[in-house]
Formats: C-alpha cells, structure tokens, sequence
C-alpha cells in the first residue's frame, strides 16, 4: 500500500515536472538575469521558435502515430530556395505554391514509401534526407540565394500589435493542429494507429493512409518552414534546418510526447518549445561559452527522458 | 507447375542475390567506362577508405540487430580521435592515449548501454534509444569542443600511432573486427541471445535472458569499434578535430541498412554489412572516377540507400508468399 502511494507520487512528480521545471526556471530567471522578464525578451523568445515550431508540431502527429522524418530539415532548405529563385523572378503566390508543392512531394514520397512497403521511417527519411540535400545544393549550386522582395522583408519581420506576423502564424497553426488532433477522426485515429498499428487495423482504420498523411503534413509543414525562413532571413540557403528534425523532436520529447507513439498532445509540444527556448534564452543572456550550451542542450534531452523511463518502470513493477 | 517453380526461383534468386549483382552490375559497367577502376591499387585504396566507417558500422550492428539505435558513435569517432591525438601530439605517449581513446568509447557505450537498459520496460518499448543516442551525440560532441577548444590537431612526426592508418593497417584491422564480431554473433550463446532480443524481447526475456546485461554488452560493443575507428581515422588523416566525425553515424548506419540487416531487429548480420559496406565503399570510389560532381552524388547515395532497402523489402514478401503457397 504505501509502496503503492510513493510510487503513485513519484508518477505524479514525473508528469507534473516539465511545467514545474518551467515556472522554477521562468522565477529564477527573473529574478537573476536583468534583461530577461522584459515584454521585447518574451516576444523575442516566442519569434525564435515560430519557424522551428512549425515543423515541431507536425513532428507531433508524427511521433503520435509512432513515427519520425529525418528529411525535413532538407526539405525545408530545398523549399527556401525554391521560393527565393521565384520570388525574384515571378510573383509571391506562385514562389509559395511552389515551395509547398515540394515540400508536398516530398512528403508524399516518403509517405508512400513507408505506407506501401512497410519500410522503416528511419531508413526512408534518412535516403531522402540526403537525395534532397543532393538536389536542394544543385539547384543553386550550394549558394545562398538574396530575396529582393519588400513585402516578404514585411512577412518576416513586421509585427501585428507588437507580435511578429510569423509568430501569429505559429499560433493559427498550433490552434488548428489542436483542433484537428481533438475534434476530427483523423486526429483520434492517429492516436490509434500510433499506440497500436495492427489492432488500430483491425478496426476498421484505414492505417496506411494515417501513415501517409503524417508525411505528407510533415513535408508541408517543412516547406513552409523553409518559406517563413526564407522570409525572415531574406534569403534561400540550402543550410537551413540543418539541425530542424532533432530540434523538433527533442521539443516534442521534453513537452512529453514518448518516441514510440500513442501519446502527446500538441499543448505538450507548446509546452516542450517553450521550455527549450526558455532555457537558450537565458544561456545567452548570461553569455555561457556556445560549447557549453550545446552540452546542456544534449543532456537536457538525456535527463527528460530518463527521468520519464524510470517513473515508467517504477510504475509497472 | 514446374516451369512455374523454376520461375519462382529465378525471381527468388535474383532477389536474395540482388546486392551482390547491383555490386557486379556496377563494378562491370565502371571497368568498362575507367582505365583505373580495377586495379589492385584502387581496390586497396577502396578498402582503406571504408574502413573506418566500415568498423563503425560493424560495431553498431549488434545494436541494430537486438532493435536498438547508436546515433552517439559518430561523436565518440570525435571524442576518442582527439582524446588520442592529444596525447600522441602533446606527450608523445601513444600507447596511453590509443588505451585511454579505446576506454573513452567504451565508457560512452557503457553509458548508453546502462541508461538504455535501465529505462527500456517490460513491455518493450525501444524507441527510447534512438532518442537518448541522440541526446548523447549532441553532449559529447560539446564535450569534444570543450576538449578541444575547437583546435585543429594535426600530426606531423611519425610515431606508434601513424602506424594504424599506413598500407594495409586500416585494412586488417577491419577484417580482424569482422572475424571476431562475426563469430561473437554467430558462434556464441551471447549473439545469438542478441537476435532472440530483436525478435522478441519478452520472450527472450522470459526464456531466461539477461536482456539489461546484454543491452548493456552491445552498446559497450558499439562505443568501443568506433573509438577503434577514431583511431584509425586520426592516424590515416593524420590529425584530429572536434568535428572529424560528424555525420559518420548515418554512413555507418546505411551501409548496415544497405546490407540488409533490419532496424525492427532480429534480422541481419556481421557479414552482410560487410557487403553493404563494400557497396557503399565501391559506389562512392565509381561516382568519383566516373568524375561526377558531389551534388548528383549525394542524390545517388540517398537513393540507393531506399532502393537497398526496397529490394530486401521485395525480397522478404516474396519469401513469404512462396512460403504460403507451398
């Protein structure tokens, strides 16, 4: 009995500890660090991971359905420069469809090769990860491409309200991933389909399809990651996102969204970006040697799942 | 009914043996089109650039095999490369720094191992390891700047050390490793307990298997052949730096998809990553000498990569249908 309450608190602990961790940290930092409990500091943080954080909740349903795309970050690359060249030289809209046009085959591609042959994501995302950093650095020749345009300066770093546009679009996006993942039968059958493929099957899911469309969002969502990049920064680069699908994991992994599927909320995914990019932010506002934030960076992610494993297995024995 | 046999067996033939006949294929068609392509020279010189991914990818294969993911070894190929090179440059003590460049691996491997096996619960759950590899990688690749404050180390003496990268070194050091991990995987109760682990772990579980002290064992395993490989890297280069082994692990790993071992685990083995190694290696080696720029390579890469994969896709359903009918 009271091996089973202690346990029971443990449990609790663990799930409660991500929000914990943040209002500690958020305390600690106004308290310690000057510059960080200002309005600019908040929104700033909140802008540095709109573009990321796109990507990130896409990976959510990913991760629900139990799957991950390694391909994303070359995606996005290959669509920044894909709507930089036709920015310059056509209009806007057609710069962005076709951007999102290859983000949509490429994810397509990936879905129906993981859907049809039941291959690995890993091994699938991984190929393309690299075919499309192959063709995105021969399209321009591995050169960063400079946007000429004034109304994407605007897109990237003008503000609604003293919010930047892009950190509104973020917002729009993550309402209507929450609401898709709630209120509509793909959303619930992705849960399904992630904690249990076959039984999900046998059902009466369509799951393939489910497996499919995860892709498919994804490619989308990296491609208009690569377009909200390319905007803010003003340029196409075939380096963008060069780190983007660890990124995005990693967020979704220490909001508390397991790797294995089945579980994870987009409100976790919010949760785990803001977290992250709480703790970047004070790192550089105390001027920590860049070494040594990628070492938190790392173990942080270590320690997130470590301590979640292990209030697993306590809970089972 | 015979005929059709025999076409079954055409069909079947040609999809087991798919890899080898694509290496054929290739190595045929770049003899033809290149003067230098078979000759003893290339072919050691092939050899000996795949070696250091080629025992990375060996080690890692228990790992894949028992279901699990490494993506840490391509920052212990960095961590123990400078760990070693700093003692062959600042102390000249090469026997301390190569010893203390293999205990760095390990110790990496062992970490992950513990942490893995610690946190991996009855049910089966794996995917943790891929993340926590991850995490790994990205910690002790900082580590390694830290280290190394982001110096570049080159070599100029010849010393014990240079000795691992010169003429056949790297060559026989990948083939020693293939020999013994070959027969740890095959000739032993521990590798066999391995695929028994990727098939089903609850089982293995319950037939009596040490499953935490063998996961700790393959990831020990796996840390330890890429510190073999840092090794190897810095004395072939002949210098080290804190990036000398970024973006190995995905190398190493294609080359263990490309030869046919599953990541849903249990299936696979030493001796076709070796095979999916010398593709790669041979590949790699034909794009050049056909003078191809990097760009279209990489394209290549990346989809030879999903059609390896496809093929033994192929391969397996087509057993399994053949299978049904009989």
């Amino acid at each position: 009995m009271t091996q089973k309450k202690r346990i029971f608190e443990v449990n609790m602990l663990a799930r409660q500890m991500v929000p914990i961790v943040l209002v500690v940290m958020v305390v600690l930092f106004s308290a310690f660090i000057p510059n960080f409990c200002t309005v600019n500091n908040i929104v700033n943080i909140f802008s540095s991971f709109s573009v990321y954080g796109v990507v990130t909740i896409a990976m959510a349903f990913a991760l629900i359905c139990g799957e991950f795309d390694l391909s994303v970050g070359s995606t996005m690359a290959l669509s920044s420069l894909i709507f930089a060249t036709l920015v310059n030289e056509k209009s806007f809209i057609i710069a962005a469809v076709a951007a999102l046009l290859t983000g949509a085959v490429v994810g397509a591609l990936n879905g129906f090769l993981v859907s049809k042959f039941n291959i690995p994501s890993f091994v699938v995302t991984m190929g393309m990860q690299i075919t499309v950093k192959g063709v995105a650095c021969l399209y321009t020749d591995a050169k960063p491409v400079a946007i000429y345009s004034d109304f994407c300066y605007q897109i990237g770093n003008g503000t609604l309200l003293g919010i930047p546009y892009l950190v509104w679009l973020f917002f729009l996006i993550l309402f209507l991933a929450g609401g898709v993942l709630k209120y509509t039968s793909f959303g619930r059958g992705l849960y399904a389909v992630g904690g249990n493929y076959l039984m999900a099957k046998n059902a009466g899911i369509n799951a393939p399809i489910y497996k499919f469309m995860i892709f498919f969002i994804l490619g989308i969502a990296s491609s208009l990651g690569g377009i909200m990049m390319a905007c803010r920064i003003s340029a196409g680069n075939a380096l963008y996102g060069t780190d983007l699908t660890m990124a995005a994991i990693s967020a979704n992994v220490v909001g508390g969204t397991s790797t294995v599927g089945g579980t994870g909320n987009i409100w976790k995914t919010l949760l785990g970006l803001i977290v992250l990019y709480v703790l970047y932010n004070a790192l550089m506002l105390l001027g920590i040697q860049a070494y040594v934030q990628q070492l938190i960076k790392g173990l942080i992610v270590i320690i997130v799942i470590v301590v979640d494993g292990l209030s697993r297995v306590a809970n089972e024995n | 009914m015979t005929e059709k046999g025999k076409k079954l067996d055409i069909v079947q033939v040609l999809l087991n043996y798919g890899l080898i006949i694509a290496l054929c294929i290739i190595i045929v068609i770049v003899s033809i089109s290149t003067e230098n392509f078979l000759t003893v020279r290339n072919i050691i010189n092939i050899l000996r650039q795949v070696a250091p991914t080629g025992i990375m990818a060996l080690g890692v294969v228990a790992v894949i095999v028992a279901g699990h993911m490494d993506l840490s070894i391509s920052s212990t190929v960095t961590m123990s490369g400078v760990v070693c090179v700093s003692y062959v440059k600042y102390l000249q003590a090469d026997v301390k720094g190569i010893c203390l460049a293999l205990l760095t691996g390990a110790g990496i491997g062992l970490l992950n191992g513990a942490i893995i096996a610690n946190i991996t619960s009855k049910k089966g759950r794996k995917g943790e390891s891929f993340i926590i590899t991850y995490g790994m990688q990205a910690a002790i690749a900082a580590a390694a700047l830290l280290y190394t404050n982001g110096i570049y180390m080159n070599l100029q003496e010849k010393s014990l050390h240079s000795f691992f990268g010169k003429g056949y070194v790297p060559i026989i050091i990948f083939v020693l490793t293939t020999v013994i991990l070959e027969y740890v995987m095959k000739c032993t109760p521990f590798g066999q307990s391995i695929y028994y682990i990727g098939s089903n772990e609850a089982a293995a579980r319950m037939s009596g298997i040490n499953v935490k002290r063998n996961t700790m064992i393959i990831f020990t395993i796996s840390g330890f052949f890429a510190a073999v490989a840092g090794v190897v890297l810095t004395s072939r280069v002949g210098a080290a730096s804190s990036t000398s082994g970024n973006g190995l692990e995905l190398d190493a790993i294609a080359a263990v998809v490309v030869g046919g071992t599953a990541l849903s685990g249990g299936k696979g083995g030493v001796m076709k990553t070796v095979l999916g190694v010398i593709v790669m290696g041979v590949l790699s080696n034909a794009l050049r000498l056909l003078n191809i720029d990097t760009y279209p390579q990489m394209m290549i890469r990346g989809v030879i990569i999903i059609l390896a994969v496809l093929l033994d896709v192929f391969a397996t359903q087509f057993k399994a249908k053949g299978g049904a009918k009989a």
